[in-house]
C-alpha cells in the first residue's frame, strides 16, 4: 500500500520516524569509543531536529503534553549524559545511560502527539516550568544511572558524580516548582492545590531532599545514599507517568 | 535543654522527619483520591477552616500529621540554619559559602507562606451574566460589561477575555479586561477569569480570591532560587 505522504497518515509516519532515528542513533553509540560518540551525537541532533520539526507544527515550543514532554526528558538526559562522557571522562556511562536515553524516546510514541493549548498554557512562566522540570528529571535520569554504575563497581567518585547530577536536578526542580507556582497562581489565583499531582510533585522534591541529606549522614554516607538517590528517578518516574493513571489524579479545573 | 538543642540540631532528626513528611504524602495522596467528594471542598476555603468544618479526623489525620512534622521540621532547619551562619560568618566568599543557607531560609518562608495561606484569605467564584452585577463582599461588587471569545478556523475556542467594573461603596474603583494568565489585581483581592460562555446567554465564571500567604512564599521561592543558583556556581563553577 503506498501512503499519502502529504496526509494524515504520511504525517503520522513521519511523527514515528523522527523518534527512530535519534532512538536508533542513540543505542548505537554503545559501540563505544570515538565512533560511537559520534553515532550518539548524530542522535542528539536528529532529535533536536525532530523537537524543531514538532515546533513548527504545534506553532510554538514543544513542551506542553506527554510526547513532546517525554521526548525533551530524553534530550535533557542525552545532553547530561554528554557533559558525563566529555567533562568527567565517564566513557562507561554508556552501558546504562544509553537503553535509557533511548527506551524514553521511544515511550514517546506511545503517546499520540496534540497540537492544540489551553490558552492558559500560552505564557513563558508555563513553558519556563515545565523546560526546568524536564531539565530535572534529565539531570535526575543521569544521576541514577551513575549511581547504578557506583552500586556496582563501588569507584567513590562515581558517587560524587551521582550526587553532582542529582543536587542539579534538585535545584532545576526547586527552580521548576517556584515558577510553576507563579504561573499557577497567574492562572489560577492559587499557588497550591491539594491534588495527587501536587501532593506527588512535593514528595519527589522532598525525597530528594532526603537523599541529599543522607549522603551527609554517618551510616547512609556511600552505597545505602546511592540507592537511595536512584529510587529517586523511580519515584519521579512515577510521579509522571503513575499519578494521573494508577493514582487518579483530577484534571485542575479551569 | 541540651538534649532538645542536640535533637533539634541533628541531621538525623532531618533525616526521620523527611522521611515521615514523603510517607505523609504519599498516604495523603490515595486518601485524597479514596474521598473526592469529602475534599471536594478543601482548595476552596483556607485550610484551618476547611479542617474545623469538615470535622472527620479519620480522614483529615495525615494533614495535621503533616502540619506537626512540618513544625518540627520548620524548628529543626531554624536550629540548623542559625548554628551553620554563626560557623560560617567569618569565612571567605561568605554568599557563596551560605548558600545553602539562603535556601533553608527560603524554604522557611514558603513554609510561612503557607502558614497565612491555610490561616486567612478569601477565594469565591462568581458567575455573572454580561451586564449583571453582583455582590463580592460588603460593599464591594463586580459587574460584567462585556465578553469576547476568539475561535481559530476550525472553531476551538483559541482565547477568551471578559471586560469587568469593580466598585467599592458604589463608587467605580477598577475597570479592565479579564484573560486567561492575565489577572487584574486591586488592593488585596486579585480577579481571574475561569471560563466564559458565548451562547445562548452570554456569561462568564470570575474568581475574586485574596491570599496574604502568596507575597512570603513568593519571597521564599526568589531566595530559594537565588541560594540554588549560588551554590552551583560556587561549588562547581571553579
Amino acid at each position: 500500500m503506498i501512503c499519502n505522504i502529504g496526509g494524515e497518515e504520511g504525517q503520522a509516519l513521519l511523527a514515528v520516524f523522527v523518534v527512530l532515528i535519534p532512538a536508533s542513533f542513540y543505542i548505537m553509540g554503545l559501540v563505544g569509543g570515538r565512533k560511537g560518540l559520534y553515532l550518539f551525537s548524530l542522535g542528539v541532533l536528529t532529535h533536536l531536529f525532530s523537537m524543531i520539526q514538532r515546533g513548527m507544527v504545534v506553532g510554538s515550543i514543544p513542551l506542553t503534553e506527554k510526547h513532546d514532554n517525554i521526548s525533551f526528558m530524553a534530550f535533557s538526559m542525552a545532553l547530561t549524559y554528554l557533559y558525563f562522557h566529555k567533562k568527567k571522562k565517564m566513557a562507561d556511562l554508556g552501558v546504562t545511560a544509553l537503553p535509557l536515553i533511548s527506551l524514553s524516546l521511544l515511550v514517546s510514541l506511545a503517546y499520540e502527539p496534540v497540537n492544540t493549548m489551553s490558552p492558559f498554557l500560552r505564557t513563558p512562566w508555563f513553558y519556563l516550568h515545565i523546560f526546568l522540570y524536564f531539565v530535572s528529571y534529565g539531570f535526575f535520569g543521569i544521576s541514577a544511572c551513575i549511581g547504578l554504575f557506583y552500586l556496582i563497581k563501588g569507584e567513590a567518585e562515581q558517587e560524587v558524580n551521582q550526587y553532582r547530577a542529582a543536587i542539579h536536578g534538585w535545584i532545576m526542580l526547586s527552580l521548576s516548582l517556584v515558577i510553576g507556582s507563579i504561573w499557577f497562581f497567574v492562572s489560577y489565583g492559587t499557588y497550591w492545590l491539594w491534588t495527587s499531582k501536587e501532593l506527588w510533585t512535593t514528595l519527589t522534591w522532598i525525597y530528594y531532599g532526603l537523599y541529599l541529606h543522607a549522603r551527609l549522614m554517618k551510616g547512609l554516607r556511600g552505597r545505602p545514599a546511592a540507592a537511595l538517590g536512584c529510587l529517586g528517578f523511580a519515584i519521579a518516574l512515577f510521579t509522571y507517568f503513575g499519578v494521573g493513571t494508577i493514582i487518579p489524579s483530577p484534571p485542575t479545573q479551569f | 535543654m541540651k538534649v532538645l538543642t542536640d535533637f533539634f540540631l541533628s541531621l538525623r532528626t532531618t533525616f526521620g522527619l523527611l522521611l515521615i513528611f514523603v510517607i505523609l504524602l504519599g498516604i495523603g495522596s490515595v486518601q485524597l483520591t479514596g474521598n473526592l467528594a469529602f475534599f471536594s471542598g478543601i482548595d476552596e476555603t483556607p485550610l484551618f477552616q476547611w479542617l474545623k468544618d469538615a470535622k472527620d479526623m479519620r480522614g483529615t489525620w495525615w494533614i495535621y500529621a503533616m502540619i506537626a512534622t512540618l513544625t518540627i521540621l520548620a524548628l529543626n532547619t531554624v536550629f540548623c540554619t542559625v548554628e551553620a551562619l554563626l560557623r560560617r560568618l567569618d569565612r571567605k566568599n561568605l554568599i557563596l559559602k551560605l548558600s545553602p543557607q539562603i535556601m533553608h531560609i527560603g524554604i522557611l518562608l514558603i513554609m510561612f507562606g503557607h502558614l497565612i495561606t491555610a490561616s486567612i484569605g478569601f477565594k469565591t467564584d462568581i458567575l455573572l451574566n454580561k451586564g449583571e452585577r453582583k455582590s463580592v463582599l460588603a460593599g464591594k461588587e463586580i459587574f460584567l460589561k462585556d465578553i469576547t471569545v476568539y475561535t481559530d478556523s476550525n472553531g476551538y475556542t483559541t482565547d477568551w477575555q471578559a471586560g469587568i467594573l469593580w466598585t467599592e461603596q458604589g463608587k467605580k474603583s477598577m475597570e479592565g479586561f479579564l484573560r486567561p494568565v492575565h489577572p487584574l489585581y486591586f488592593g488585596n483581592f486579585g480577579l481571574y477569569v475561569k471560563s466564559v460562555t458565548p451562547e445562548p446567554e452570554a456569561s462568564a465564571l470570575i474568581r475574586v480570591c485574596s491570599d496574604p500567604g502568596a507575597l512570603w512564599a513568593l519571597l521564599g521561592g526568589v531566595l530559594l532560587s537565588a541560594g540554588g543558583l549560588g551554590f552551583l556556581y560556587g561549588r562547581f563553577s571553579a
